[in-house]
Order: C-alpha cells, then structure tokens, then sequence
C-alpha cells in the first residue's frame, strides 16, 4: 500500500480516546488530591481548632471577672499613671535641664579622651625610638620632647578626670531631683498594673486564645491543595526519637518516629481533661450573657486604646456547643496523670519517650486502624469495627498495647519493678506489681528463667532462682567468686516450696499420693498447681492402654520421693552413693598413676558436688564442711603432685593417700544429716533431744493433761505471731494471712510414725528441716513448741475426708512396665529390640538390665535401678525408675529441693523476652476448637450482676439518651443474653481471648491466657507419646476463698495480672540512659521493701504510716483549729525540735491540700464538734493519730503546726485522697481497732489491765521511725541474730531469727535509713555510718567544763531570777486561785533550789567527771528510769523496758534525746515511757543541777557512752547506795 | 374565723414555748437512787503486782475495782450518773445550770487524784467544766499518770515523785461524751477514769452505789447511768437514758436502779 496521509487510526475516534482519557486522567488527579485532602486526621485537627476555641472560651468565660471590680482596678490603674505622669511632669523641667547638662558634659569628656588617647599613642611612638636610639645628643632630644609630652598628658589626664567627676555629679543631681521623685509613684504604677493584671489576667490569656484559635477565613484558605503545601494550619506533629530505636527484625536501629500528636492533640495540655470536653456538649444558663459581657469589656477595652493583640471581633457571638463523641473525646482529651506522664516536668516528657515506647503500636501512621489501636475488649473491638471500619493489622508486629495490659511496658525501664510504688505505698502500676508478686509467689521462676541480664546488658527484671546450696552457705572464697562475675550476679529467689529431702519424717506416702494426684482438694488456697486430671490426663481423655499411667505415676513419684528420703536420711542417697564411690575410685586412682585431664575434672567436680551435697543436707554444719572440702582438695592436689614426681616417695604417697581418704570420709561424715527420731534440736542450735519426744508420748495418755496442752496450743500460737503468716479456723483471732500454709488441717498431713516430733522440730527450728525456708526460728521454749503442736494436731481431719477416692489406685507390674518402657526406648544405647529384651511386655517377669548392660552404661545411669528384677523388687525398682524420669519430666525441682536433682536445669521456656515473641513461632495447635468444646464463650467479661447495675445507671440518666450512651444501652442489652457465667458446667471464657487463638488472628495474648487457664489444652486432638506431652501444670493465682461467679472472676484478673507482667518481658535493649535508676535513696527503698516483702516484715511491724490529702474547707480548718487550740497546756510540758518533723510541718506544695500522716483511723462519731462552745454540733469524722507534724494555715490566718501524737479530726467530705497505713496486721488482730478491747486486752485483763496500750507495748514495735532511731550496725547484728531487747517477762514474743542473708539485712538497714532521710531531713539521719560524738574524749571535756559553768549559773543566777519573779507575781495577783497556783510554782522552785545546791556541792567535790557523774545519777534515780529499766546488772523489779546498757550500741543520739524529752511525739501508739522531762518541771535537781532539756541531754550522754561510765571508779562507788530493794514477793 | 383560729394557735405556741423555760424556773428539786448489782455479787479478784510489793500492799491486798460492789446492800461502787437534756439527743447537754450553782465554790476549784497505796482514789471521778485537777503522788514510790483521752481531753503522761503533785488546769478539760483513762504504766495494774461535764448535775456511786444530784430545775430529764467496763450498758437506760420527772422543792427517791450483771 502506497504511502498516505491517512492515519492508522480513525483520527476522530482517537481524539475521543484521547480526550477521554484526559478527563480520566484529570479525575483521577481530582480524585487523589481530595482524598489525601480527606485524609481523617486532617478532619480531626480541623474540629480539634473548634474544640479548642470552644474551651478557651468557656474557661475564659469561667473566669470572666467582674466588671465593677475590673473597672474599679483599671481606674486605680489610671490614676496611679496619671500621678505617674503629674510626678514626671514637675520634674521635667528640671530633667530636661539636667539632660543637657549631662550631654554637654559627655560631649566635653568624650572630646578630652579622644585627644588623650591619640597624644598618648604619640607618646608610645616616642618612648619606641628612645628604645631604638642610641646617640646621645639625639636621645636627650629626645627625652627632652618625652617630658613636655609627659606634662601634657598629665594635664589632659586631670580635665579628663575633672570631666569624669562633672558627668558624675550631673548623673547625682537627676537621681536627686529627677528618679528618686518619680520612684514611688512608679512602684505604685507597677503595682496597680499588676493588680489588674491578676484580675484580668487568666481571663486574657484564654480570651486572647478564643479569638486567635477561631477558625477564619484565612485558614481555609491556607487549608486549600495546594496552597495548603506552604503553611497549612493542618500539619503532621512527630516526635522524632533516635535512640530509642524500633526493632524492624533484623534492621536494628531504626529511629522511632511518633506522629499520635497529629491527632492527640490535647495530650499534653490539663485543660483538655474529659470533664471539659464533655461539658461542651450543654450549654449552662447565664453563658450566653456572660460572653456579650466579655465581648463589650473587651471592645471598651480597645476603644479605650488598650492594644489586646488580636481583634474582640473574633471572639464568637453564640457560646459554642458540641457534642462530642465518646471517641473524639477520648482523641482529644489530656493524657491522664500529666503529673507522671507526657508533661515535660514529668518523668516521663513525650519529648523523650515519645508514645510508642510505652503504648507501642505503629507511630509513623495517620490513620486509625493503620496506627494498630488494639480494642479493650469485644464490645470496643465492635464499635470500633461500625464506627472507624477498624481491623486488625496484620502487618505491624507491636500493636498497640491494649488498655487491659497497658502497665507491661512499664517493666521495660523499671527492672526493678517495686520502684513502680512511690511514696510508701502507693501503687503506681497495680496490675504489673500484682502479677510480680503473684510470679513470686507462684515461683513461676523455679521452671521459666526469667533473667534480668543479656550480653551483660540489664534487660528487664532479674527472678532467678537462687544458687544450691545457697550463697551464704558457701565459703568466701566461693561466694567472692560467684558475685565477682557482675554480668551475671547470682539469682536471689528462693525455691518456693518445702524441700523433700526429709519428707519421709514429716508425711507418709499415702497423703503424699491423694496432695500429688489434687493438692487444692486437700487445702483450698495451696499454691502447689495441680499436674492430674487436667485435659491431657483426665482418664476422659486418656485411651485405654495409658488410663493407669496417671496413677501409675503418682505412685512412683511418692515411691521415689521417700525411697530416697529414707536413704538420704541414712546418709545413703543414691546421689550421695554415687559421688562417694567414684569419688573414693578416683582418689584411689590418684594414688598409683597420674590422672588424665578428663578425670581431673570429674575428680574436682566431684568433690565439688560433695561438697554441695553436705552442705544441702546439713546446712548448719556449713562452716566445718567448707574448711574440709577445702582441705581435702588441699590433700587431693599434694598427692597428684607426689604421684607425678619424678622419684616416686611411696611413703608419703601412702600417708597422703591416706589423708584424703581420711578427709573424705569426714566431708562424708559432716554431711550426713541426722534424722528427727535421733535428736530435736532448739533455736539455737544445741541438742535437746528425747524429754521432749518423752513428754509428747506422756500428753498422748493422759488425756485431762493433754487438753491443757492443746488449749496452752491455741493461746500460743495466737501470741507467739503464727497468725502473722498462717491461718488457721477455730484459732481465736480470725486470720487470713496465706505468706504460710493454712494450718487448719494439717493434722491429716502429719500422721507419720514421728510426724508429731517433726512437727516439733519444724516449729523450734525449721532450718534443720530445711535450710531455705522461710519460716523464721521462733524462741519457743521445747514444751511451747510441743503445746502448738499438740494443737495443730489436735484437730480431727477424718482420714477418709481428705483420701475419698482420690488415692490413686496401686498400679500393677505390666503397667509399670509400660510406663518404664516409654523412657527406656529414649535410654542413650537402648534400641526397641532391647528394651523388649529387658521389660517384656505380658510376661510374669522381666530380665532387667544385664551386667553385660551395666558396663556400657554411664556410672550415674538412673537405668542402673533395672538390673537384678525379681518378684518382689521388681515393682519398687520400676516404680524409683519411673518416678526419679517423672519428676525429671515435670520439673518438681524447680519448687522443692529434690534429692537426685541437685544438678537439673529448669524445664521451662525462659520467658526473658516472651513479650515480644512471634505469635507466629507458638504453637497454637486445636486450641481454639478445646475452647469452644470446653467452655462458655461470653463477649466480655462483666457479671449479670455489673451488667445490670450499669444498665440501670445508664436508664437513670435525663431522657433522651445520647447516641454513646444509647449505643452503649444497646450493647449491654445484648451482653445481658450472656454475661460472664458458667454454663452446663462450662467456665466462661472472654471471646477476646478466645479471637486471638483463631488461626486468622493469633496473637500471644491469646496464647498466654489460655496456656495460664487450661495449660496442656494445646495437645488437644494431637497425637503425642505420653513423655512428649505438655508439662506445664493448672495454677490458681487467686488463692481465693471464694466461691462461684467471684472466684472466677478474682482468677481471672490474676491472671490478667500475670499476663501483665510477661508480657512486659520484652528484653528491649534500651539505651541505659532511658532505663530508670533510681538515686540512691530511693534505690535503698526500693531493695529494702522487696526485702520486706520476702519476709513478710509487714505482717508484725507497721512499716509507714498512712496519709491523708485533706482540703482545707472552713469547718476543717474550724476542727483543726480547735486541736491546735487544745494544745497550749501541752505545749508547754513540751520541748520542740526545729527541723524535725515530729513538731513541725512543711509547708506543702498545693494549697489547697493538707496532708496529714498518721495511724489508726476510726470514725469518730462523738467526740468533735463544730460551732460555739455553747451549741456545739457533733461531726462525724475520721480521727487520726499523727506521725507527723501537720501544718496548717487556720481561719484566724495564722500558720500552725500541731505536732505528731495528736489525734486530729478529719471531715469525710474534705478527704481528697488516702493511702492506708501499710504493715502491722499482727497487732492490730491482737490489740484491736483503736477504743477496742482486742484479743489481749479480754485474755489479760491482769498482765495488761485491760489497756491496749500496755498490750502494743509487749508487740513488735512500729518501725515508722525505725531508720531515725537505732544505729545501723546494731540493726545489722540484730537483724542476723535477734536478741532480747525488751525483757521477756514482759514481752509476749520476740523477733524470731530469719534465715536472710547479710546483704539482705543490710538492704533492710538501708531502707530503714533512706526512709528516714527522705521523709525528715530535718533529723539529719545518715546511713549506713553514723557518728557518735560521746565515744569522744573531747566531747566529755568540754560538757565538763560546760556543766560546772551552767551548774553555777543555775543556782546562782536561773533559779534565784525565777523565784523572785514568781513571789513577786503572786503578791501582785488579785485572783485567788492565781495567787495559789503561783504560790506553789514558787514553792516548788524553792524546793527544787535546795536541792540543786548540794548537786553542785557535789560537782565540786567529783572533780574531772562530774558531769558523767550527775547524768548517771538521773538514770540511776529509784525514782525513774530504774523503776521500768534495768541498768546493766541493777535489775529492775517488774521491768518493762529495755536494759539500758543496751542504748549505746542501739540508739541513735539524736533520737534519743528526743524520746527523752518527749516519747510520746516519737512512737506511732500512746507509749508507756512517762515524760521524765518535762519543761515546766524542776525535778531531779539533787542529781543534776539545770534545766530539764539539759538533764535529758546529759541523760543522753551517758547512755551513749554507759559501757565506759558505769566502768568509773566514782560511779562505781556509787552503785550500791542506788541498788534497789530485791525484785522479791509482789506475787 | 379560721384565720384567727390559726393566729390563736400561732399565739398559744409561741407562749406555751415562752412558758418552756420559765416552768424550769419555777423550782429546783433533787433526786436520788441506788444502782444495785441483779444477781450475785462478783467476787473482787486479786490484783498481781509485779513491784514494790512493799508499798502497795501496806494497807492491805489490791482487788480489782471494775466492779465494785457492796456484799450486803448489793450497790455498785463508781458509777457515773449524770442528767441529760432528752431533746439535745447527746450525752452532754444537761439540764439548765441553777443560777445558785453557776460558779463554783472556791473549795471545789481543785479535784484531787491521789494514788497512796498504787491505787487511783478516788477510782473513778468526775469533773465539772471550771474544775482543775490535780494529780498527788502521796506514796514513797514514784508514779506516772497517763491520761488518754479522744477529742479535746488531755493527753499526758508525766512522772509524779514520791510526795509530790501535778496539776492539770481548768482551761484543759472540757466536757466530752467519752471518759479519759488514767494509768500508772510503772505499776501496769493500775487504772481509773474521769468523766467531765458542763454542768453540775452529775455523782458517782458511793461504796453502797448510793447517789444524790441536787439543784436540778424541775422538769423532765433522762438520767443517763455509766459503768467503765459496761459502758452505757449497764443498766436499762442504755444511751438515751430513763426519763426523771424533777418536781420543784422535792427530793425524788428513784429508788433501786438494777445494773446488768
């Protein structure tokens, strides 16, 4: 075809397509450009601007002041401008005419210096070239030129000065005449303006806000495309964080950026709280006309040529309302608790965590879903679904943490997780320190490591399992070497059940068995998980050929158990059998030939794992064992050498030999324990043996003897502080305390032939037993510990009740035998075929292992136990073999001390970063099909019973309904078909949970609360060998008493609590700058609060006092003035002591807020009144005993400070806040509520007289002032090893002996010390050292010197002044009563001179020590201190105070003197110690002569040094004389 | 008609409120009783001292003194009877003070605690409002006294020596609905109790439970009776009290009064 014009195409159709397409193409850049100009979070800014308008305005309407007031201010305002302006203009002739002056006079001066200035660089030039010249002739020229200069200068130097002097004295005159005149009205101005200002001020500034934050014109212009890429009033905000990194998996250190703030916008701002954002949505009479009054002031304003800085016509006409979504609310609200949070002055400034570290979820996003907000709960997730087309993003791996586990993150910086409790106790993050603690009651750690440290990073916190033997058992050598390894310090958590080494003392193997097959049918509320009848066991599940094996097991497990138990009480565990031997083979080895490297290593550990062995068995024992072992290693080494010399010595060689056998049969010997059946022995260590095990078989006959014991039992254990950490029904005082087992039933446990002696032994000294408990040694005497035994035991537990049907059946040979096959086949060396040679199925018999066998096998081969099978011991070895793989399988190791076990590593997955783990590598398997078949799955989880209360709350409200709310009406409507509940027998289950076990959404959560709930459900439908199932057993963290609906909801939020905290494992390497280390102190607190913890201190001891945040509301402050009014007589017996906190307040932040410390609160119904004295009207209120000092400012204006130990009333309504008191539950079971006879005071209406204070007094001491008083080394010692400190006569118990470690006491002596630095800083408290002036010499010179000085002064000067001074006021007085109260003050000082006087005869006679003399003599007066102190040998009768030789090591002096002056402000309850001190006394004068304060503090003095004092010669004359009358009769 | 029925009534009221007062003015009665034990008499338990057997025991062993009471005429020792006026619905407000008794006499200024043989004497005691109280030490051995009271009541522990005495002023006590206790924490046996009121209408049993309140303005009141163990329990009145009629220039005899054992 030729060629042509013609296109290709019809040229028409083309310009169609093309046109079309143009259109297309256009629509579609339309198209883009409004939807990104759509986007959501523009919207949302665009709204926040009007929600933002809307509540600067309704808070500057809020503060609109009044206009008169305004008007009244502005006019002072004016007029003190035109004073201003009148003073300004009558000097401003005067100022105009200094002005000149004063430029004429600079203009003069500056003229001088110029011409100065450049004759003197001719000067320099000059004196340059006399430098360079050296003719003669020339250079006196020269010098000659320089001297004329010189004169010039000179007087060019005095105009200039003169000049100077004009400028100054010009500069004079106008401060004279000109601005010292306008000075007043000037400050009078600013004073004025300022006035107005506050008046007007915060009305401004949100006024201002108002008409600037309006949305106009010209922001919809720059919101245009386009026009909107230059400076829209719509932007992305982004917190840009470097260093804390995301981890993309693999691409590490990928900045984070937060964008949440384009949305969140009122995050960081308080006035955005819900309730203001909420109130938008009504519109409150009289607005209206508030803001036309706004609007008129601030134009009048303008008119009035005030420039406001923006245009009054901006501010809106109608006051704005909107309703806001419940959704838009919560985008736009402030974050709560600014204080802790996203505030730069908090802790936590968004400009350095930005959000998603801590909420996760993905930062860089802008959009709803793409963000990853994760749903609270169904009901949300559905809302969320209708509302924002919400789904879940499967793309972002961290989505956001939900509400319920928000507090996980907070584990990321805090590792030590007990600094989450600020200020005493409050609990910033409960959830998170519930499922600590929970963790570490559970001893989840003992399976799951749970490791605070990677790659000597600190990762997160640190719950490892203590080494075995434990650290201080060790010798220091060992111990230095194991905490020297700072990367990875040794573990601290204790085992958390009892060791089972000895078990075969305590039990038998038939309760054994019915507590392993279901340990909470036998006690409720144990802590022991249950291992059967679980989903995988249950005979239901099981098929026929393994429905024994549960049975089967248990037996072999209890079998195993006392097998070993009995041996190991022997000294013949198999353990034990085996080191000794290889042991003994090695050494004997050693002997002839030189060994190979191999064998030196086993030979060394060995002896090490001997040595660890007796120091397990016999842990009292720890320091003979560790000199031993490191002898007979000493002995091993010599004997190598001697073996490897080149000429072999044979002799020596024997000798040596012989050592180590000698050495290792004695490390064997030491380590052998001794059974209870031998010797009982007491607290102290020491044998007492057989009387007591004589008695208990005695109280066993005599029936009328044996009530008396078990009665003695009861009161016992109700004093000696069991209830503390056990309870126990039928006890006289109820006690939920579970730090223990509930000893209710523990007489069915403790049946065994010598159970009771066990029992005995347990309670006088429990480490004998086993080492790591945390039961302390108690002090009771032999016969008290039996007496509590016999009532522990003296409950009838039936037998049947506790066994029915739940004693597994004993299972038969062919079963063991299958059992023992299925670990045989995975026996190293064993094949099908030999496994069917040893355990042949279905025959009479089985071979066993042969000897041929036993060669090939390990020396430590837990297959040994099957050789030699016969008839009889067939089924008990099959039983040890199945039992030790069983326990090995299980883990029981990682709870209780397992012979056998010594060296077995934790079964479980470590859980130190399971936070962050791929839900994509869990195992999920059927779950979510065993969910649906074996439970109720419920939307959320509320009960019928919040359901409905919510629905009716909801009803109540003002008709019509909001949509939130009427869509909330709905949904609960709904929830009501299912609510939280069993049925058909079918435990609830949250569908939450249960979603994200589904395939398509599966996420840990889900994961980690089902393998919590139902652990071994994820075998379901699986095939699986029996040893290859799931092991993790059933725990019930809410060790609840409580039944149906409650129990199971408490459960659940336990373990939403657990859940919390692992998830919160998320091993994040943050840079350590971001993880919290706290300062000094408060890390002090915060070890010594875990310490506190462990050992349940709180229980006994109150630790702090509570607090209460009070508002000072008029009759509040009416109460407290009344106090504070009723204090005068008091105070003046009283001596205050600046600075400290006991008498004086700090004046608090806020004030609008009071905050009281103290104790004890009880309602007061009676004994407070408000109004005049005449009509007075009872108030109910809550009345507490201060700790502290409370300061307050009182209606009359003036500031006061009603000091600690005073009961104040506290008015219901002003309680804005309050934390309990934490700590003392003991005392509070004992003495009772406050006005309350308690327990003591009915039972010993003759030892207390009925008075709780006397009670409290015989109890463990409040430790509130604990770091204040006593001496941190003595607290150090006492806390190690307790000894008597009050006299036991008067106390009902004592401190018992906690087996803690010396760190750990010396983290409770930090505590005791940060706590009182922290909260009185005014009593200079310092740990852990503290000085002790009177052990100095010089001190004692110079109070020497100072006594005879003032002692002088005293009768000469004081005393005589203030005689005269009382006669002559009581001469001049008119009232009687007056005139004889004077009479007698005078009588009494007359008295008190007399005798003052022969005390400084004395001082005079006594030479060098008088002071030390006459302080002594205070404390030795009959008439005080030794009528409740002994003195070191002085006994007192009846004492009931500590001996005072005590003080010096104990007390700290400042304390001291303070308790001296006034015990009472010192100690939390109404002590017995009388205020021996008083001010306004004169007593005691013939041993001191001088004042009171200083009689107390020459008291002090002595008693710091008392040791070295009493020792004087002179003082030792002294003591006869002052020995009081024999402590006899009075009985 | 109805109108002035009203303002009749309005005006009869209003009198009869007037009149109120003035039908107390018309006169002042006494009253008196005896509170006696219903059932046998409690054994008085022994005290056990702990120290200074000595001094304590000079004049004879130490009971308890919780109940008090007279083996032959049954009356109960130390029990505080006072009035109250019903309508206050409190324990403290008591009947107007006769303008006879409004000051109190010089001699009565001062009430005395003494302790001479490590027991309070008097046991139990009850202050007016006005009163001082003075705590004596006549013993050879030295006490302490612990007050401990709720509300406005003094709260002091001072150390009395042997022979002397400590005196809390008048301008510290005041009128409280509960009882302040007195302690010796040297001698931990000993205990007593006061009771303070704003008016003078108010006794303690005698060793026979004997009582006599003078002066009162004749009325109706509620004698309301207190027992330091049983409290307001002791006997019938409870709390509120048992109404007494007062009749002017009487002596009312209520007769026996049984407190609960």
């Amino acid at each position: 075809m030729a060629a042509t014009d013609k296109p290709y195409r019809n040229q028409k159709t083309l310009d169609i397509v093309f046109a079309v397409s143009c259109i297309l193409m256009l629509l579609s850049g339309v198209w883009m450009i409004v939807q990104d100009y759509d986007r959501d979070w523009k919207g949302d800014q665009r709204k926040f601007r009007d929600v933002e308008t809307a509540v600067s305005e309704r808070l500057m309407l809020e503060k609109l002041p009044d206009a008169g007031i305004v008007a009244t201010k502005r006019q002072a305002a004016e007029e003190a401008r035109k004073e201003f302006d009148k003073a300004k203009a009558e000097v401003d002739r005067e100022d105009t005419r200094l002005a000149a002056e004063h430029e004429k006079a600079d203009t003069k001066y500056r003229s001088l210096k110029a011409e100065f200035d450049s004759k003197m660089s001719l000067y320099d030039i000059l004196n340059e070239e006399i430098g360079k010249t050296t003719d003669k002739k020339a250079l006196a020229e020269l010098e000659k030129e320089r001297k004329s200069q010189r004169e010039e200068l000179d007087k060019l130097q005095n105009d200039l000065y003169a000049a100077l002097g004009d400028i100054e004295r010009i500069n004079a005159d106008i401060h004279a005449n000109v601005t010292s005149k306008l000075d007043g009205p000037d400050k009078k101005l600013a004073a004025a303006e300022d006035d107005l200002k506050r008046v007007t001020g915060i009305f401004d500034r949100f006024a201002k806000a108002t008409a600037q934050k309006r949305w106009k014109f010209g922001d919809t212009f720059r919101a245009l495309p386009i026009v909107d890429g230059f400076a829209s009033p719509e932007k992305i905000q982004q917190i840009t964080l470097n260093d804390l990194t995301i981890d993309y998996g693999g691409f590490r250190d990928v900045p984070r950026y937060d964008r949440c703030t384009t949305c969140h916008l009122g995050i960081d701002r308080g006035i955005f709280d819900k309730a203001a954002l909420t109130a938008l949505g009504t519109v409150p009479e009289g607005l209206q006309n508030k803001l036309d009054e706004a609007r008129k002031m601030l134009e009048e304003r303008q008119k009035g040529g005030e420039s406001l800085g923006y245009n009054p016509s901006d501010i809106p006409t109608t006051p704005a309302t909107m309703k806001l979504s419940k959704g838009k609310i919560t985008e736009f609200a402030s974050h709560p608790r600014l204080d802790l949070f996203v505030d730069s002055n908090s802790p936590h400034p968004a400009e350095r965590f930005g959000c998603t570290s801590c909420h996760a979820g993905q930062g860089s996003a802008t959009d709803f879903t793409l963000a990853s907000h994760s749903p609270a709960d169904l009901a949300q997730e559905h809302q969320w679904e209708k509302q924002y087309g919400w789904f879940f993003n499967h793309d972002w791996e961290f989505p956001m943490q939900s509400s319920r586990f928000i507090e996980s993150t907070c584990l990321k910086c805090h590792h030590q997780v007990t600094d989450l409790i600020r200020s005493g106790s409050k609990e910033e993050a409960p959830k998170v320190l519930k499922g600590f603690n929970l963790i570490l009651d559970n001893g989840c750690f003992g399976c799951h490591e749970i490791s605070g440290f990677k790659s000597n990073r600190p990762i997160g916190p640190d719950l490892r399992l203590e080494p075995a033997p434990a650290i201080d058992l060790l010798s220091a050598g060992d111990q230095e070497r194991i905490k020297s390894d700072t990367s990875n310090p040794p573990g601290t958590m204790r085992r958390v059940g009892p060791g089972l080494r000895r078990i075969a003392e305590k039990t038998d193997e038939k309760w054994t068995r019915t507590w392993v097959y279901a340990p909470r049918l036998f006690r409720e509320d144990t802590k022991m998980p249950h291992f059967y009848n679980l989903s995988t066991n249950s005979p239901d599940v099981l098929p026929d050929e393994q429905k024994e094996f549960p049975a089967a097991e248990i037996h072999s497990i209890v079998h195993y158990l006392f097998a070993e138990s009995r041996s190991h009480l022997r000294g013949e565990d198999t353990y034990r059998n085996f080191l000794q031997a290889q042991l003994k083979k090695l050494n004997e080895a050693t002997a002839n030939h030189p060994l190979g490297e191999k064998q030196k290593k086993e030979l060394s550990d060995f002896s090490r794992n001997l040595t660890d062995l007796a120091l397990l068995s016999v842990p009292a024992q720890a320091a003979r064992i560790n000199s031993s072992s490191a002898e007979l290693r000493r002995a091993q080494e010599k004997l190598m050498e001697l073996v490897r010399a080149e000429k072999r010595d044979e002799a020596a060689i024997k000798s040596a030999a012989e050592d180590v056998t000698h050495l290792t049969d004695e490390l064997i010997k030491l380590g052998q324990p001794v059974g209870v059946q031998k010797e009982i022995v007491d607290g102290a260590g020491n044998v007492i043996a057989a009387d007591v095990l004589a008695k208990a078989t005695a109280a066993e006959k005599d029936a009328a003897k044996k009530d008396e014991r078990v009665k003695n039992g009861q009161r016992l254990l109700t004093e000696k502080g069991c209830l503390a950490c056990h309870a126990r029904e039928g006890a006289p005082v109820q006690s939920d305390s579970n730090f223990g087992p509930n000893l209710s039933r523990i007489s069915a446990k403790i049946h065994a032939e010598g159970g009771r002696r066990w029992l005995v032994q347990w309670i006088l000294n429990p480490n004998v037993h086993y080492a790591r408990t945390r039961m302390p040694v108690t002090h009771l005497k032999p016969e008290e510990a039996g007496d509590v035994a016999e009532y522990l035991l003296s409950a009838e537990i039936k037998r049947s009740e506790e066994a029915d049907g739940t004693d597994p059946k004993e299972p038969d040979v062919e079963t063991l035998k299958r059992l023992a096959r299925v670990y045989l086949t995975k026996a190293p060396g064993m094949t099908r075929k030999k496994v069917d040679d040893v355990l042949p199925l279905n025959r009479d018999n089985a071979p066993g292992v042969t000897e041929e066998d036993l060669q090939f096998m390990a020396a430590d081969a837990d297959e040994r136990v099957l050789s030699g099978l016969n008839d009889k011991t067939i089924s008990d070895k099959l039983k040890w073999y199945i039992g030790k793989k069983s326990i090995g399988r299980m883990g029981c190791y990682g709870c209780h001390d397992v012979p056998g076990f010594e060296q077995a590593k934790p079964i479980g997955t470590a859980l130190n970063d399971w936070g962050k783990k791929d839900a994509a590598r869990l195992a999920y398997e059927d779950a979510d099909a065993f969910v649906r078949e074996h439970y109720n799955i419920v939307p959320v989880r509320k009960t019928e019973e919040e359901i409905s209360t919510a629905i009716a709350k909801l009803e109540a409200l003002p008709k019509p309904l909001s949509a939130d709310d009427q869509s909330e009406l709905e949904e609960l409507t709904k929830l009501k078909e299912k609510p939280w509940r069993a049925e058909n027998g079918k435990p609830p289950f949250e569908q939450c949970f249960y979603e994200t076990l589904e395939h398509q959404h599966q996420q840990r959560e889900g994961f980690l609360h089902l393998k919590l709930t139902e652990p071994r459900c994820f075998d379901y439908n699986r095939i699986r060998a029996w040893d290859d199932r799931l092991r993790m057993p059933q725990f019930r963290f809410a060790r609840t008493h409580k039944k149906g609906a409650d129990r199971e909801k408490e459960e659940a939020e336990a373990r939403e609590a657990v859940m919390t905290f692992v998830l919160g494992l998320v091993a994040d390497p943050i840079p350590l700058k971001h993880v919290y280390s706290p300062p000094p102190d408060k890390l002090a607190e915060v070890k010594g609060r875990q310490v506190i913890d462990k050992y349940n201190c709180y229980s006994c001891h109150p630790i702090r006092s509570g607090s209460w945040a009070i508002k000072p509301t008029k009759d509040q402050l009416e109460l407290l003035g009344k106090s504070f009014a009723n204090l005068t007589s008091v105070g003046k017996k009283d001596h205050p002591f600046a600075g400290h906190n006991a008498w004086f307040g700090t004046t608090g932040s806020s004030p609008d807020k009071l905050i009281a410390m103290g104790v004890n609160p009880v309602v007061d119904k009676e004994n407070f009144t408000l109004g005049d004295a005449d009509n007075p009207k009872q108030v109910t209120v809550t009345a507490i005993r201060l700790t502290d000092a409370l300061r307050f400012t009182g209606n009359d204006g003036m500031r006061h400070d009603i000091p600690a130990a005073i009961v104040v009333p506290i008015l219901p309504d002003a309680i804005v806040g309050e934390l309990s008191p934490f700590g003392g539950r003991l005392v509070d079971m004992l003495v009772g509520k406050p006005g309350e006879n308690g327990y003591l005071g009915k039972t010993y209406d003759q030892r207390f007289g009925g008075k709780p204070e006397e009670a409290r007094s015989a109890l463990p001491p409040p430790l509130l002032r604990e770091g204040e008083r006593v001496q941190p080394k003595w607290l150090y010692q006492f806390l190690l090893n307790p000894g008597v400190i009050r006299p036991e006569e008067h106390m009902l118990l004592r401190m018992p002996r906690f087996n803690m470690s010396p760190d750990e006491s010396m983290a409770l002596v930090n505590y005791f010390g940060a706590v009182g630095k922290t909260s009185n800083p005014g009593a200079g408290v310092t740990y852990p050292y503290l000085t002790v002036e009177q052990l100095d010499d010089r001190y004692w010179k110079s109070k020497e010197k100072w006594y005879h000085e003032s002692a002088d002064r005293w009768v000469k000067t004081v005393l005589p002044e203030r005689l005269a001074e009382l006669k002559k006021r009581a001469e001049a007085s008119k009232d009687d009563d007056e005139k004889e109260t004077l009479k007698s003050a005078a009588d009494a000082v007359e008295a008190g001179l007399k005798k003052a006087r022969t005390a400084v005869d004395d001082v005079a006679k006594q030479g060098g020590d008088a002071y030390a003399i006459a302080g002594y003599k205070l404390l030795l007066n009959k008439d005080s201190c030794l009528k409740c102190h002994s003195v070191g040998a002085l006994k007192a009768e009846g004492a009931k105070g500590p001996n005072l030789i005590l003080s010096a090591d104990r007390l700290r002096p400042e304390w001291t003197l303070e308790w001296l002056a006034n015990p009472t402000r010192m100690i939390s309850y109404e002590t017995l110690m009388p205020q021996n001190f008083a001010r306004d006394g004169i007593e005691w004068q013939d041993s001191f002569a001088g004042s009171p304060i200083d009689q107390a503090r020459a008291a002090r003095d002595v008693l710091m040094d008392l040791p070295r004092i009493a020792e004087l010669p002179e003082i030792r004359k002294l003591q006869p004389a002052a020995t009081p009358a024999p402590a006899e009769g009075g009985k | 008609m109805i109108r002035t029925m009203i303002r009749t009534a309005a005006a009869l009221t209003v009198l009869a409120v007037l009149a109120a007062p003035a039908v107390h003015a018309q006169g002042f009665g006494n009253i008196k009783g005896q509170i006696v034990w219903a059932g046998d008499p409690p054994a008085a338990e022994a005290l056990k001292l702990d120290k200074d057997a000595a001094v304590c025991l000079a004049h004879g062993a130490l009971l308890s003194q919780k109940y008090v009471v007279d083996p032959k005429s049954k009356g109960v020792r130390y029990l505080v009877v006072w009035l109250v006026d019903p309508k206050a619905g409190n324990v403290i407000k008591g009947p107007p003070v006769n303008p006879a008794l409004k000051a109190i006499p010089a001699k009565d200024k001062k009430v005395v605690i003494d302790q001479p043989f490590c027991q309070f004497e008097p046991h139990v005691l009850a202050l007016r409002e006005g009163q001082s109280l003075v705590i004596r030490n006549s013993a050879k051995i030295p006490h302490n006294t612990n007050i401990v009271s709720s509300g406005s009541n003094p709260n002091l522990n001072p150390i009395i020596a042997p022979g002397d005495s400590k005196t809390v002023p008048a301008s510290d006590w005041h009128a409280s609905p509960s009882a302040s206790s007195v302690s010796c924490t040297i001698h931990g046996w000993m205990k007593g109790y006061i009771r303070v009121f704003n008016h003078p209408y108010f006794a303690v049993t005698d060793a026979n439970g004997n009582f006599e309140i003078k002066g009162i303005p004749a009325g109706t009141w509620n004698l309301i009776v207190w027992h330091e163990e049983k409290g307001y329990d002791a006997t019938a009145g409870g709390k509120t009290g048992t109404p007494v009629t007062v009749t002017a220039s009487e002596t009312k005899d209520l007769g026996k009064i049984d407190m609960k054992p």
